[in-house]
């Protein structure tokens, strides 16, 4: 029965309680709605540098990461391209030749990685293809006389250059040799990350290789996969194949991306923790106040002879009573607000100039995952029994002969 | 006949240390089972501070209080409690009730308090509120009564836990004649029928009348006791 008469009492003043219920519906509702969009802009930030640079897995010979050294080749590359082909879980693959050089236009020079591809198997790994806003993509047999190139569009206003127009490429090859060629634009392309559009610049592999040293070589096999939820056991596994090469997931490339997942993510709770401290004083101020105009009742109940762990209880239960009320209105309004931007998206493109620079699209994609909701809903508990504390101190303070004096 | 309330040098000073009030000033009573008894006296006499110390509900300055042959001083805060809830039933000037539970859920509430089963409760409940004469009313909360109903649910209240006796102040000041003398009727046949003990305090001339005897309390002291065998 003690339920009962809390769940009463709570109705007693119900514009009050109403009110309460509200503030801590609308509070929770606010909490989660910042924690998704901020969840979605990390995830889409993630995908983005997965999609269209990193990609999932990467090989390469041990040593070439530290200087990229043009001698640093992955040996049996076309066998292990071959093999890795042939894997299921595996969308495509990207054998690439990286040489680091400087690009020269009749306006400027600028320092490049320039990227030998071979352009379809590019296109299945970072889809560098859609990513075109002028010009042509490359193509995998190339016909005209001058090579191709593709440019970030940044660095073709810094060189200030557009497309059919020319460009000489210098890089020191195997023999240390300096080697400089002339290359015609054939397209610009543009992702969603500005500090990659400067630095690469694309040609076709088998033109770099006849540059570099005339032999198939390799620096790096990129690899994307059909389903990321077991990328680390394929990382292993291809590590354990092929010992002579280094095999890295993204997270090992650049353990920073994983890292500032989890501070975002310890941030988010930290967030939805001062909301909910915020609230925490507007529950302790309306149950205080019911409290204190029912301290005859509470002298009464005590006289009778409910002791005062019950009466404490009572009041505990009032409180957490309240706050389980507003809980699933608050989690409704944000699950439905999440569930329909999600699909919808949010558009920010009043301000996506300063959202290209951090790699990430101008329309936001509000994520929540559901091991959030646990969390939630025992901090929200968490609240309530610590709020419910001194509003049921105050209440069995009295002794019943003081409390019955005031009737 | 057994005495169920045994008093002796009973002192009450309320504030000891800034300015001490001698509210009682040795009281020595005894109070039988079966009787109807009225304590009465001037404002500020000691009244309501004898029945709060008989009932436990605030601790003597001096003196001892036996109920039902327990010394009750030497109990602790949830021992009294406890012994609060299966010895003595109250019923109070006013705000006697829950106001969120109907009546027959206030007479209920203690002895659920008890721990008793639900279907003796309800049982129990009912027969109480019918003595009271409230069994059209068991469904109504407190607002939906009159004070004098809600003054008899008190006393149904008062009865559920089966205490040894009931403990009234002024259980009639809130109520206009014919309310209190109906209330008077029905606490005099639960006496006169079930043999319960009342003790209760009043100002009222027309609820003293009623008493089978009066104890007069005048500045803190016992001045007469009179029986007035009916
Ligand atoms: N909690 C308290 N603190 C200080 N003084 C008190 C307290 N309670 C009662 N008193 C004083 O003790 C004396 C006796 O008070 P009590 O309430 O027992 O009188 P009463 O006979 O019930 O009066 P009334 O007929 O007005 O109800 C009074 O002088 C009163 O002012
Ligand atoms: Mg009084």
């Amino acid at each position: 029965m003690i339920p009962v008469v809390a769940w009463r009492n709570i109705w007693r003043n119900k514009l009050r309680s109403i009110i309460l219920l509200f503030s801590i519906a609308l509070g929770l509702w606010a909490g989660i709605f910042a924690i998704s969009i901020s969840n979605g802009l990390n995830h889409q930030r993630l995908t983005n540098i997965i999609d269209n640079q990193l990609s999932h897995i990467q090989f390469h010979h041990p040593e070439f990461r530290e200087n990229n050294e043009v001698d640093k080749t992955i040996d049996n590359s076309e066998s292990i391209v071959a093999s890795i082909r042939k894997d299921p879980n595996v969308k495509g693959i990207s054998n690439r030749t990286i040489v680091s050089g400087m690009i020269q236009s009749a306006r400027s020079t600028k320092p490049v990685m320039v990227k030998g591809v071979k352009p379809s198997d590019e296109a299945n790994v970072t889809a560098l293809n859609t990513f075109m806003t002028d010009g042509n993509y490359l193509e995998d047999e190339s016909k005209s006389k001058i090579k191709p190139i593709l440019l970030g569009k940044a660095l073709a206003e810094d060189l200030g250059v557009g497309v059919k127009k020319r460009v000489v490429v210098k890089f020191i090859n195997a023999d240390n040799e300096v080697v400089q060629e002339l290359f015609k634009v054939k397209g610009i392309y543009q992702t969603n990350d500005s500090r990659n559009d400067v630095l690469s610049v694309y040609v076709p592999q088998n033109e770099l290789n006849n540059l570099l040293s005339g032999e198939a070589i390799s620096h790096e096999l990129a690899v994307y996969l059909k389903d990321d939820s077991n990328i680390d056991a394929i990382t292993d596994n291809w590590a354990e194949q092929f010992p002579g090469v280094k095999v890295e997931s993204w997270k090992q490339l650049f353990p920073g991306l994983e890292y500032a997942n989890t501070v975002s993510e310890r941030a988010n709770m930290l967030l939805l923790g001062i909301i909910m401290l915020a609230l925490s004083f507007g529950i302790i101020n309306t149950m205080l106040m019911s409290v204190l105009e029912r301290v005859k009742e509470f002298g009464m109940l005590m006289a009778v002879g409910m002791n005062k762990t019950k009466v404490f209880s009572m009041i505990m239960l009032e409180t957490v009573m309240l706050m389980l009320t507003a809980l699933p209105v608050g989690l409704f309004l944000a699950w439905l607000t999440v569930s329909i931007l999600s699909k919808t998206g949010i558009d920010f493109s009043d301000y996506a100039e300063g959202f290209n620079n951090v790699g990430v699209e101008a329309v936001v994609y509000p994520l929540l995952s559901y091991d959030y909701y646990p969390k939630i809903i025992l901090l929200v508990i968490f609240a309530a029994i610590i709020s419910a504390i001194y509003p049921a101190v105050k209440a069995i303070r009295h002794n019943p002969a003081e409390a019955i004096r005031k009737l | 006949m057994k005495p169920i309330i045994e008093i002796s040098g009973l002192e009450k000073i309320y504030n000891p240390t800034k300015v001490a009030v001698h509210a009682l000033r040795g009281i020595d009573l005894t109070i039988n089972e079966g009787e109807f008894s009225a304590i009465v006296g001037p404002s500020g006499s000691g009244k309501s501070t004898l029945l709060n110390l008989i009932g436990g509900l605030d601790s003597p300055s001096a003196g001892k209080i036996k109920i039902d042959g327990t010394d009750i001083s030497n109990l602790s805060e949830n021992e009294l409690i406890e012994f609060r809830l299966r010895k003595i039933g109250f019923v109070f000037q006013a705000y006697n009730l829950i106001p969120v539970l109907t009546a027959k859920e206030n007479v209920e509430f203690i002895m659920l308090l008890q721990n008793s089963s639900k279907q003796a409760r309800e049982e129990r409940a009912m027969n109480l509120l019918k003595a009271v004469g409230l069994h059209a009313e068991v469904d109504r909360r407190p607002v939906e009564m009159s004070g004098g109903q809600q003054q008899r649910v008190a006393v149904a209240r008062a009865l559920a836990s089966k205490p040894a006796f009931v403990l009234a102040d002024e259980p009639t000041a809130n109520l206009d004649s014919a309310s209190a003398e109906n209330l008077l009727d029905i606490m005099e046949q639960l006496n006169r029928d079930e043999k319960i003990t009342f003790l209760f305090s009043t100002h009222d001339a027309r609820v003293v009348k009623r008493a089978r005897r009066v104890v007069t309390l005048e500045d803190g002291l016992i001045s007469t006791d009179i029986s007035n065998a009916k």
